[in-house]
């Protein structure tokens, strides 16, 4: 049993998935996938969204750890669970193609510009990346 | 310049010129994709339901109140100080206007919050009243 003794505040978190298509992951191309110029002044903005991805743990090694799967539940049911079944079969062919599948999450406690992306419903779908953060959003 | 005269009411200095085209080159977007959806949500939550308070000033109070000054004092119960410098401000630029608005009015107030933020506010004021749009 955990008890709170002090202030219970209304923060959460979020999670989305990163189905990563290329090697590398850099800012310069997640500046294209979100569609913002490099010279922007918003380029911070979304430099602290691609920093908010880069603490990722890959989907398995995610749902192994901390996935609390039930006694009967599998991978499968777990993403389906948590995302939807279109974002499973997304998984699917994500690992038929070979690209990397990561999870992560985004917090409404480290500041305005995280706390926005955290309560945001946004889909980042390029040549390069796809990033799902539908799942959870307030 | 953006000032709250209530709980979610604000009045924003804005050139009148500013198209959502012209807000999406000065933000820098340069496809259609997330940063695009984000900030065309951000241009109609400041935009949303917005009054220009010198026309409702000229269509529907002109004779109940003097002049604008006036009419800010008493009905937005702005102090003199702050009304000198919105109207300084607005007389600066033949394109500024001053546009009542809801925080509320387009339904997701998480985006106009953030667009007012203290990660935001100052560029968004910046680009609302930028002289030559």
């Amino acid at each position: 049993m955990k008890i709170k003794t002090d202030f219970v505040t209304n923060s959460s978190s979020t999670s989305f998935l990163i189905i990563q298509k290329k090697e590398e992951f850099k800012l310069s191309d997640f500046l294209k996938a979100v569609g913002i110029s490099d010279k922007s002044i918003f380029k911070d903005v979304f430099t602290k969204l691609y920093d908010s991805f880069s603490d990722m743990t890959p989907l398995d090694e995610y749902i192994m750890r901390h996935g609390r799967l039930e006694a009967d539940e599998t991978s499968e049911d777990w993403i389906i669970k948590t995302f939807s079944k279109d974002i499973f079969q997304k998984v699917l062919d994500a690992k038929n193609s070979g690209y990397k599948i990561y999870y992560g999450e985004l917090s409404s406690d480290n500041g305005w510009t995280e706390g926005f992306f955290c309560t945001d419903s946004f889909i980042i779908d390029t040549d390069s990346i796809y990033i799902d953060a539908t799942s959870d959003g307030w | 310049m953006k000032y709250q005269y209530d709980s979610y009411k604000s009045i924003l200095l804005v050139n009148k010129n500013l198209t959502l085209e012209k807000f999406f080159n000065e933000v820098g977007i340069e496809n259609t994709s997330y940063a695009k959806d984000m900030f065309y949500r951000m241009y109609q939550a400041i935009f949303a339901e917005t009054k220009n308070i010198e026309e409702l000033y000229e269509k529907y109070y002109k004779q109940e109140y003097l002049s604008l000054n006036e009419f800010l004092y008493k009905k937005y119960c702005i102090d003199n100080d702050i009304i000198e410098d919105i109207l300084k401000k607005k007389e600066s630029n033949p394109n500024f206007i001053l546009l009542d608005s809801d925080n509320f009015a387009y339904g997701d107030y998480g985006i106009f919050d953030y667009a007012f933020s203290e990660d935001m506010d100052n560029r968004i004021i910046n680009i609302l009243s930028k002289e030559d749009i």
